[in-house]
Formats: C-alpha cells, structure tokens, sequence
C-alpha cells in the first residue's frame, strides 16, 4: 500500500504540476470581471500540490505500523485489462458496427467469457439483448443511436 | 393564505382526477420510475424526448405527465444504486453508500421499501409546503444573493470531511480532483475555455452523467471482472418489508430531510444531488451510533431518499412562482411551459389557477401512484440481485452507454465515461473514495460562479460574506460543521486495520459470511476493534450489524495471520 | 439528383441542428417554425438534433462543420456567432454560415427594481455617477451580448459601472428581485415574466415595442444605442445557392404566415422576420463594431 501511496502522490503532483502550469496561462482578471478563469484552477492546483505532498511525506515517514498488503495482483491486472479492452472495444464496435450489432457482439462475448453457458444460449441472448435495447432507444425513444457501416 | 388556497387545490384534484389526467400522470410516474432505474438515462433527457408530444396534447395533461417523469425518477434512481451500487440518479449516489452494503447484507428489501416509503413521506410533505406557503417562500429565497450561495457552497463543502472515510488526505484529494474535473470545458462565467486541449467537444464539459456512470456502473464491471466471482449477495434475502423497528427508526430522519430537502430546494440551484448529500450528512450527526453510517445504517438510505423527493417539490416553488428552474430537468420542464404560452412567474397563479391547481394536486396523486407502484416492485427488484451476473454485467454495460451517449447523443461522452470507469477502479484499489469527487463535481460550478459574483459585487472583495447576516450565519455553521468533524475524527483516529471500518466504500462484505466462524484474534493495536463491536451491540439492532462487527475483527485477524 | 436547382428540395426529411438545450428558448421557437415546415417544404419532416454546450459554440461548430447539401440546417443565435467567432478560441468564422432568415429580434433594456429609486435613465445615469463605478449591473456571461452592451452604454452614456456576470437570464433575474444588484441589462423575452416587479427604464430598439408601450427608447432619450439579441437559421457555407434560395422563400412564407405569428405571441418571443440578405448585412456591421469594442477593451488580451 505504501508503495502504491507514494505512486499516487507523485502521479498526483505531476498532474497538480501541469494543472499549475496551465492555469498560469489563462487570464486571471477580465476587464471588468473581478476574476478571470485562471483564478480556481491555479488555486485547485496549488491545493492538490499540497494535498500530494502530505500524502507522500505521510507514506514515507509515519508509517504505521501495519502489515503489508499488496494493492495490483498481476492476474488481477490482466483480468481487469481484458475487461477494459473488452469495453472499449465496444465503444468503438458502436462508432464502426453501429449499435446493434456491437451490442449484440458483446453481450454473447460476456455472457459467454463471464458466464460459460452454452453457445445457443449466448447467442439466443446477445440477439434478444441487442433487439430490445435497439427497439426500445432507438426506436421507442427516437434516440440518434449510431448506425454504423451496416445501417444496424 | 390559508384558507383560500383549499378552494382551488379541491378544483385542482377534481381537474386532476379526470381519466385524461388521472392516465398521463399515471404514464409519467411508470416512465419516471423507469429512467430512474436506468443509469444514466435521467429525468432530463426523458422530459426532453417527450417534449415534443407537447404539440399534440393539451398542457395540463402534458405537464403532469412531464412533471410526473421529474419526480417519479427520484423513486426509481434508489434501486440500482442499493442492488448493484449504481445510482440511477446523482441524486440517489448518497443512497448507495448505504443502500448496497445494506443489500449485501440481505437486506436489499427494506432498503428499497424504506428509500420508497421515505420518498413517499417526504414527497408529500413537502407538496403540503408547496401548497400552502408557495408565494411566501418564494420570497424567501429571494433573500439569497450570490454570497449567501457561496456561503452554502461552503457548507456543503464541509461534508466532504466526513464522507471521506479512512484517510482525511485522500478524501481531499478526492474532492480537488472533483474540482480538476469540472474545471474542463468552459468557465461558467466568462466562457474561456480552460483544459479542453483544443476539442471542441470538450468545451461543453464533462457532464456528471459520464463522471457518475464511469466511476459507479463501468468501475464496477470492470471490478468484478477482476474478482472472477459473482459480486451479487448470495446471502438469503431476509424479509422483503422493513421491520417496525427500522421504521421508528428512521422516522426521524425522513422528517428531517424533508425540511432539509426542501428549504433548499427553494434556493434555485440546489439541485436534488446537493441537498441528498447535505441530508446525509446531517443524519450521521444526529445519529447515536455515526459510526455505522457506510455499513448499512438503514436512516442514511432514508435521508438521502427523503432529500431528494423534498428538494424535488421544494424546486417547483420557484418554477411557479419566478419561472426560475433549479436543475436541468425543471429546466426542459420550463420549455414545455413555454411551448403553451403559460409564463411561469408571479401571474401564473392568477392568470393560469386551473392548471396550476391541477398541476399540484397532481402530484399527491402522482405520489401515492408512486408508492403503489414501487413498494410492490421491492420483491421484484430485490429478486433482481439473484440474477446471475454474467447476464446483468451487459446489461449494466448496455444502459451505461445509452445514458452517457445520451446526454449530448456523442460519442465523446461514452469514452469519457469509460476513463471515468479506469479512474474509478484505481480509486477503488487505492482505497481513495469517489463520493467527495462526485459532491465536488456538482458544487464547483456554482462554487465558482458564486464566488466571481461576490467580488464583483463591490469593492470589499471576499469579506462581503461576513458583512451580510444570512452569509455569515452560513459561514459560521460551515465552521462550527468542519470544527465539529475534524473533531470527530481526531477523537477517533484510524489505525491501518480500520480501513474497512471507515472507508464507505472498501468495505467489501464476502459471501463466506455465513460458512465460516470467524477467528477471533486480538492483537493489542487492534483494541478498538472490539470496542466498536460493543458499541454495535450495545444497540442491538439486529443480526447483521452484530455480524458486521464480527467480520471487523476477522479481517484484522487475517491480516495478522498473513 | 436536384443538384443544380433547388427544384425537388426537400426530398428526404432535413435535420435541424439547435445549439441549446431541448425547451430552450432556441428550441420552442424552433418547434412553432417545424408546425408550418411541412407545409411549405414539400411535407418533409423537420429532425430535430441537440448539441447544446459551451454557450452555443458546440452546435454552431456543428452547424458549420456540416455537410452543405441543404440537409442540415441550423438555428444561430446573433451575436453569439460573431463573438465567438471573435474570440482567441474559435472553432468557426463569421463566413461558415449563409443565413437563411433572422426569424425573432429580442431586444435589450435597462431593468431596475420596481422598489428602487430609480425612476428614469437620467436618473439612472445620476446614480451611476454618484456611485462612481460601484453600480452593480447584472449581465449575462462576459464576452456576449450584455457584455458588449454594458461596455458599449458605458461609452455612450459616459459612466462606469461594475458588472456582475450571471450564467444565465434566470439567475439574473432572480438576484435582481432580490436586490442584490442595483440594476441589469435584460433581453425583452425574459423580463415579460415580471413586468410588475421591474421597473423598465429604456429599451435599446429602434422603436417601441407593442408590448411595453410605454417604455421609452434610447432614441428618445437621446442617446443612440441599440443593442439586442436576434435568431435564424442557417445553412454551412457553400450550400447549393438555389437550395438557399429555396429556404430563404420557404422561411419568409412561414414568417408572414398570420397563425406563425399569433403563436409566437403566445410563447413570448417577439418576431422579427429579416430576409437572409438583410440578415447577413447586420452580422457583418455587427462583427466590426464588435472587432473595434473587443480592441478598445483589450478583451483578448491574456493575463
């Protein structure tokens, strides 16, 4: 955990880092306006930079004396990582497929992956899936959902 | 006032029971209900969808059903958020916190009974307000200016202390990351544009839906992928209604979050998310045992479900009286008034009584539909979690997209909601809560909006807060509020093993509850453990907070082991 | 293919982009326009599409951004085109639209309290000078219509006054009930709501308006201002011109149309039809006393 904290802090004032820098850059008075757009980030920014640097200095040296636990298991990284990859897939499946058909194509690869039923089933499930939520939204709720290559 | 307002409310009812009337507003209480259920797909985009129907329909059928859509959504935005911890609403996200753990203890029914029942209550009383002292009201919240509101901005800042959990640091990290967030797009006041990296997309903002459903609904998914088990509670479903005692209980605290719910409901701008937060918050001050808030303390479900019906009602105050609306929603709502030439404002109690009396009575009508409609739906929905996930996770995922596609019908926003979802599961490892992103996400803008006015207001710069009595009143109590926070926590301060104990949201609660005994280990750094056992104990409420201290003490003991 | 001449046009149903919210003022207005489409564009349907965001700049960008085949049309919002175009973060230029029509002209006033003491724009201008530069005037957003107002009123009446930007016309009428302002520039659209609990000092049009006949212009007075905010519809640049041709009719049969205009009435938004052509001189006259004033003013200057 420790480890993890004080990856956390750096990754933070990095990011508090940039945010400082950007808001240097925006006005921070308009005429006539009391308070430009650059007043709130930099002082968000300043404050995470403080926030981070507790944090860190927390983790480095007063440390607890608690067992130590470990925060990324490898398998567990690479489990979530698919997952990812499996959603963002979809993501782009709907801007390319359209959305009925990367609906239904990741509703039978889940439910297959997840749930190990059986081919039919998956698939029987990924058409009915894919068929409501196109009736329903695109259809029922007139909702400009994208169509894709195919028109689906 | 008084009397002469039971004249025209009879009238209203009367309009209102027509079988036209009684049917829309019917149909917008089961619509309501539904896009309350479905994450993301919120009461806004539904009214705006419908809008259209208002070029066939007759206005006061319209609006009741559009109205209906509004605050049937508060009903349903509880359900997904105590099965599955995704809230339907940004309204229902303080609900989760102890909604889902409620459930996964198997007591999903009376989560969802209480959080409907609590609705009803404070739905209702909350009209009798609207009823009888909407004019007078209205003027009450003229009293606030921008400092007043940057004064209540900071109250509901001080919560941030308290829903930060383990570590104090990182639910301030957390909540300035909030701020991080609603910073992209353009300043609410002057238009610049601030972290957009050129997109013009991104000009418009990160809109919450994608902030809440990445962070609830994706993060989860992407988290019980990582678990390989099923997430839902095979614990027994224990009674589906609440017990007398859970009832007694929180009473208390649906009376007390609809005077919260409501009166700042009337500040336009305090939308239902705001106010179910600060009803919350103020129910962990008042309760005897603070500490089981997060764990499944059954009054935190009713103050953030009384909030958010009151703020619901209490925003109609000012749609009526100013035609100012208080949120979004109220805001297409606006719109549909429009379309009928009926001038929300000061007249249109005059001019336009028959609708608006009916449009009131209305909403009783539509609240006792509500109820009628959801308290029977607790034994389905809890029925729900005993879906297997393999089949639910699609369908979280399916709903996720549509509403984050659906708040600009872009793309963007899916992909937003996405990386949300990346960022919500690296909060979740490390052990830094997301509800202070979220609380801070809803407040920044009218956090900064507020504070630009107030410096332009003169040339006393900040200190007009304290030179104007509402203001500093605020203030004080935003101080007293922090004080008496950091206080509690001090008295209190967490060891290591305490993770699970404070954090709202790593409290994971395994399945193996029920096959295992568990192992009793009482290391001396773990010696408040059993203290708060005794503490649970002490007002024995029932089984499963016994139970809940129980499993404190086996996971410090593991960790020993280990 | 009616590509040379707008003969067939509409063929297939067209798609209107509006750059706000569904039951803004934008959209209501468009929903009155999408009752009489039909009838005078060959029974097509009207598609409605929200880009609402950044104050517009989203959907126009959309607008200018799309296809030019006469397909997708687009409601602009006068000046806010021409300033965002202006400003250092543009995503379009003012010659990306070819207007079709202006279809309502919503102009601006000096509101103050009814409780104020405040009773006339002398005594407005006294005030203002006697608090020298303290006079709160509430405006919408900085770099907009207000904005340009409020600083154009300054020169024209030769005071100061200290703005307090809202996000919107509601939030500001609200601090105004509440007197938490002294006074604001309003649009006549949105101060109708509280016609007796503001006190209207002048209206910045060429003429009265048959509202508030009794509200006198800046002409009037003396002073020669105007300033207001105006909507149409447009088409991207390099649209067929017989298409446009085609719309431009289309809309001026709607905007003369007597129902058009009674339901306008209604939903109280002051129509003001302009042909495409008229509509498009103002802009352009628009955009260079906008370029002079954001000069002057040096609002795009950083830090």
């Amino acid at each position: 955990m420790y480890a993890a904290n004080i990856g956390v802090s750096l990754g933070l004032l990095v990011l508090s880092g940039a945010v400082v820098v950007t808001a240097q850059q925006l006005p921070r008075t308009i005429p006539g306006i009391a308070m430009g757009p650059g007043v709130l980030p930099l002082w968000a920014g300043l404050l995470m930079n403080l926030l981070a640097v507790s944090l860190l200095i927390q983790n480095i040296f007063f440390r607890s004396p608690s067992p130590k636990r470990k925060v990324f298991d490898p398998k567990e990284l690479a489990a979530v990582g698919k997952m990812f990859f499996a959603i963002s897939a979809y993501a782009a499946g709907i801007e390319y497929l359209g959305f009925g058909m990367a609906t239904c194509i990741i509703v039978v690869y889940l439910i297959r992956y997840l749930g190990q039923y059986a081919w039919w089933r998956c698939l029987l499930f990924g058409l009915i899936m894919a068929g409501v939520s196109v009736g329903v939204f695109r259809y029922f709720l007139d909702l400009p959902l994208p169509t894709g290559w195919f028109g689906l | 006032m008084g009397m002469d307002v039971f004249q025209p409310l009879l009238q209203g009812f009367a309009a209102a029971l027509t079988p036209q009337n009684l049917c829309f507003g019917f149909i917008g209480c089961v619509l309501g209900t539904l896009v309350g259920v479905l994450p993301g797909i919120g009461p806004t985009s539904a009214i705006a969808m419908l809008l259209p129907l208002t070029l066939i329909l007759d206005p006061t059928p319209a609006i009741i059903m559009l109205s209906g859509i509004y605050y049937g959504a508060m009903y349903g935005g509880s359900t997904t958020a105590i099965l599955v911890n995704i809230p339907g609403e940004i309204s229902s996200a303080p609900t989760a916190l102890d909604g889902y753990a409620m459930a996964k203890k198997g007591r999903a029914g009376p989560a969802l009974a209480i959080s409907a029942i609590s609705s009803f209550v404070a739905g209702t009383l909350s009209l009798v307000g609207l009823t009888f002292f909407a004019p007078t009201l209205a003027q009450l919240a003229l009293h606030f200016g921008p400092p007043e509101y940057f004064a209540l901005m900071l109250l509901a800042l001080s919560v941030v202390i308290n829903l930060s959990g383990k570590s104090l640091i990182k639910g301030l990290i957390s909540a300035v990351a909030g701020f991080f967030v609603a910073m992209v797009g353009m300043d609410p006041i002057t238009g610049i544009a601030r972290f957009t990296f050129g997109s013009v997309e991104l000009m418009s903002g990160i809109d919450f839906v994608s902030v809440i459903i990445g962070l609830f609904a994706i993060a989860e998914v992407l988290s019980t992928w990582e678990a390989q088990v099923t997430p839902v509670i095979r614990t027994k479903l224990t009674g589906l209604m609440p017990t007398r005692e859970d009832l007694r209980e929180t009473f208390p605290a649906m009376l007390r979050s609809t005077v919260i719910g409501f009166f700042l409901g009337l500040l336009p701008g305090c939308s239902p998310g705001v106010t179910a937060f600060i009803a919350y918050d103020t129910e962990k001050r008042f309760s005897r045992v603070p500490e089981t808030f997060g764990q499944g303390q059954i009054a935190g479900v009713a103050a953030a479900e009384g909030a958010n019906n009151a703020t619901t009602s209490g925003g109609f105050v000012p749609l009526l009286s100013f035609g100012i609306p208080s949120g979004p929603a109220l805001a297409v709502l606006l719109g549909g008034f429009m379309m009928y030439g009926l001038q929300p404002g000061p007249t249109l109690f005059e001019k336009n009584a028959p609708f608006v009396w009916a449009l009131i009575a209305s909403m009783y009508i539509g609240n006792v539909m509500l109820i009628i409609l959801n308290l029977p739906l607790v034994g389905l929905w809890a029925r729900l979690v005993k879906v297997p996930y393999p089949l639910l996770a699609p369908i979280i995922l399916i709903s996720s997209f549509i509403g984050a596609y659906s708040v600009r019908n872009k793309m963007m926003d899916v992909w937003l909601a996405i990386a949300f979802g990346l960022i919500g599961w690296l909060m979740r490892k490390l052990e830094i809560p997301s509800v202070p992103l979220i609380l801070t996400t809803i407040l920044a803008g009218m956090l900064e909006t507020s504070i630009k006015q107030t410096l332009s207001m003169g040339d006393m710069g900040i200190y007009l807060l304290f030179t104007r009595p509402i203001s500093l009143t605020i203030c004080i109590l935003a101080l007293l509020l922090t004080i008496s926070s950091l206080y509690g926590r001090y008295k209190k301060i967490p060891l290591p093993g305490d993770a699970e104990e404070f954090s709202s949201e790593s409290f994971e609660f395994p399945d193996v509850i029920e096959k295992k005994r568990p192992v009793l280990v009482k290391p001396r750094r773990y010696l408040h453990v059993p203290k708060t056992v005794y503490l649970v104990r002490e007002h024995d409420r029932s089984r499963n907070v016994a139970k809940c201290g129980s499993l404190r003490m086996r996971q410090a003991g593991e960790q020993v082991q280990r | 293919m009616n590509k040379s001449n707008g003969e067939g046009y509409p063929n297939k149903p067209v798609q209107l982009i509006i750059a706000f919210t569904a039951g803004g003022s934008s959209d209501v207005q468009a929903r009155i326009v999408e009752k009489y489409w039909k009838k005078y564009f060959n029974d097509q349907p009207l598609a409605f599409e929200y880009k609402p965001g950044a104050g517009g700049q989203v959907g126009f960008t959309e607008i200018a951004r799309a296809v030019p085949d006469g397909y997708t049309i687009g409601g602009v919002n006068v000046p806010h085109i021409l300033l965002q175009s202006l400003s250092p973060q543009a995503t379009f230029r003012k010659d990306d639209f070819v207007h079709i029509a202006q279809v309502v002209n919503d102009p601006q006033l000096i509101v103050v309290n009814q409780n104020s003491s405040i009773r006339t724009l002398n005594d407005f201008i006294a005030e203002a000078k006697k608090k020298d530069g303290q006079m709160t005037v509430g405006i919408v957003g900085t770099f907009t219509a207000h904005h340009m107002a409020l600083l154009k009123l300054q020169d024209i009446l030769g005071v100061k006054f200290n703005a307090v930007p809202f996000q919107g016309s509601a939030d500001q009428n609200v601090a105004l009930l509440g007197g938490h302002i002294d006074a604001m520039i309003g649009n006549l659209n949105d101060i109708m709501r509280y016609t007796e609990q503001f006190r209207m000092l002048a209206i910045a049009s060429e003429n009265r308006h048959h509202w508030l006949p009794d509200v006198p212009t800046f002409q009037e007075l003396g002073y020669s201002f105007t300033s207001d905010i105006r909507r149409g519809f447009s088409v991207p640049a390099n649209t067929d011109p017989a298409i446009v041709q085609r719309l431009r009719e289309g809309f001026q049969q709607i905007c003369n149309d007597p129902e058009y205009l009674n339901e306008m009435e209604k939903i109280g938004q002051p129509a003001a039809y302009l042909s495409g052509e008229d509509f498009t001189k103002y802009c352009d006259q628009y955009y260079e006393e906008a370029k002079q004033l954001i000069d002057k003013y040096e609002l795009n200057k950083k830090n």
